[in-house]
């Protein structure tokens, strides 16, 4: 077969995209654009968009939404035996996976707003729930957050209480209960004024679920978007860097400040999650090896998952996936009882698959298409 | 037109300014959309919807020298969420696989057609935000930080967007030519 060089194939790229750039048939012009959007502006369904997108009526719905799906919703089981085993797996638009069959279904917990439902975090009993709706004017594709409401369920009652709200005068997402579920971090953005697209600042906050009383905590530069907890009450952030976005793992102490990156001579980037009983640190790693002179080598190329204590003690590798089939993924989720990770991954020429791995043997149990990538894991019920 | 603040002052005078808008920016975004989208229906909703955006939020940018990668960032999203959408719903309901037809002009030589039909098929086998990425990196003319930052992905992550790409494209092109 013959070789091509890269400037050869760089230069039949440019001459193909341009090509097909210009084959534009149906589209309209220029004029026609504009007439579409005077009209638009006044069309009855965007006045409709415009109310929905309001932060008091999306509050509204919310809490009627979830009065009404209180009866049915998944949550019970779990809180009126007490226990915590297993549920399904949610994915980002509301959609919850079977992790035995890979069926997919609407969740109940979602129902008539799923495609609004962005994150999803339970405390460890299950009785307290966070969720955070997704934001349709804030464009961002790595949060998606915007506001978040959080809701404790009395054992045996269907009445929920709203505890906390977030995200009117700002985004908040990647909410996450401490192992006692005593208290809630998460993390809350503001938008760029300038462009609109973009989160620019950001803190990670801390709530006493008891007293509401709350405190940011100091993170390092970056972009904080997921966080869990440590059993010693320390937090794991994942944050991406303030220049090139790489995703960095952080242990925090939220009373002193003190962040240190958790990175090893396998690794220089990885996002990573606390298990359930905050022992141990699960690191989705895709990465490449040194390229100084500016060429990708695919031999250099990685895509593992490593677990290790929360102090970087006991570091092994749990899996090693093919780094030519993905091309990169969310942080690894862990299920409730902290025997199986959920990762969600970007194929190459895909929409998501979710891998179910043995969190003690790195042994690969389901591999499933998905629509969307890995939100969390419910408790069974 | 405008005042100081982008407020303007009359209808009249609002059409003026949202024609000359669309006029400058539309058919660079159509193009640069097209590549990412499946067609150009898709790219037309994409660019609409992005230009519906810039619009309502113009007073906000300040600095016109980055009005370019702004509108680049906002279509751009706007292509990748909307191709997304389109592929897993229609791959759901009808499990189609990606192979289309196309009918090529009789004048082109044969040898371009089955190279070009082997490099489309290759590139519509991409990912919505590979494509975005080979788009904006190697049409558009943006570094791979300003890709980055475009896409909002991290640079490893378009570095290795870009890398599987080129790989999977030289792999096409090298086959058709052998």
């Amino acid at each position: 077969m013959t070789v091509m060089s890269d400037d050869r194939l760089d230069l039949e790229l440019v001459w193909f995209l341009r090509e097909e750039a210009d084959d534009l048939y149906g589209a309209p012009d220029a004029e026609a654009m504009t007439w579409r959007l005077m009209n638009a502006d006044r069309s009855l369904r965007r006045r409709l968009d415009r109310l929905v997108a309001r932060p008091i009526v999306r509050v509204a719905l919310v809490g009627m939404l979830l009065a009404a799906a209180l009866g049915t919703t998944l949550i019970v089981g779990a809180i009126q035996r007490g226990l915590v085993t297993n549920g399904q797996v949610i994915l980002s638009p509301g959609l919850v996976l079977d992790t035995t069959t890979g069926k997919l279904s609407a969740s109940a917990l979602c129902a008539g707003r799923c495609a609004d439902a962005a994150e999803v975090a339970y405390s460890r009993d299950g009785r307290t729930l966070a969720i955070v709706d997704r934001d349709g004017t804030a464009g961002d594709m790595q949060t998606g957050a915007a506001e978040m409401s959080v809701w404790r369920y009395a054992s045996g009652s269907g009445s929920p209480t709203l505890l906390v709200t977030c995200g009117i005068d700002a985004a908040c997402g990647g909410p996450s209960f401490s192992v006692d579920g005593k208290r809630l971090a998460y993390v809350e953005a503001d938008l760029d004024p300038a462009t609109h697209t973009e989160f620019t600042t950001a803190r990670v906050i801390v709530i006493d679920m008891a007293t509401g009383k709350d405190a940011i905590v100091p993170h390092p530069p970056g972009f904080p978007f997921s966080l869990s907890w440590t059993s010693d009450g320390r937090i794991v952030e994942v944050n991406q860097g303030p220049h090139d976005r790489n995703p960095r793992t952080y242990v925090i102490d939220p009373k002193t400040g003190k962040a240190v990156e958790q990175r090893t001579d396998k690794w220089r980037f990885a996002t990573g999650s606390a298990s359930p009983d905050g022992s141990q640190i699960a690191f989705l790693v895709f990465d490449s090896g040194p390229h100084s002179d500016g060429i990708m080598h695919p031999e250099d190329y990685d895509f593992d998952v490593w677990l290790a204590g929360v102090d970087g003690a006991d570091l092994r590798h749990l899996y090693r996936g093919d780094p030519a089939e993905f091309d990169g993924g969310s942080h690894p989720v862990w299920s409730p009882d902290g025997r199986l990770l959920a990762l969600g991954l970007h194929p190459i020429g895909g929409d998501s698959r979710v891998l179910i791995i043995d969190a003690e043997n790195g042994a690969l149990m389901q591999s499933f298409d998905s629509p969307a990538s890995v939100s969390a894991w419910s408790t069974a019920g | 037109m405008e005042d100081a603040g982008g407020a303007l002052r009359t209808p009249i005078a609002a059409d003026l300014a949202l024609e000359t808008f669309v006029v400058e920016h539309y058919d660079r975004l159509l193009r640069l959309a097209r590549l990412i989208c499946r067609d150009a229906t898709d790219a037309t909703d994409a660019v609409q919807a992005g230009l519906e955006q810039a619009w309502r939020r113009r007073s906000s940018l300040r600095d016109p020298e980055r009005r370019r990668g702004w509108l680049d960032r906002i279509v751009v999203r706007e292509a990748i969420r909307i191709s997304r959408r389109q592929r897993s719903l229609v791959q759901r309901l009808f499990g189609l696989d990606q192979d289309v037809e196309w009918i090529e002009p009789a004048a082109l030589p044969m040898a371009n057609i089955e190279l070009r039909m082997a490099l489309r098929a290759a590139f519509e086998s991409l990912s919505p935000e590979q494509r975005a990425v080979v788009a904006l990196h190697l049409y558009a003319g943006h570094s791979v930080a300003e890709t980055a930052d475009i896409v909002g992905a991290p640079l490893e992550t378009v570095r290795s967007r870009l890398r599987l790409a080129r790989e999977r494209l030289r792999h096409a092109l090298e086959e058709s030519i052998a």
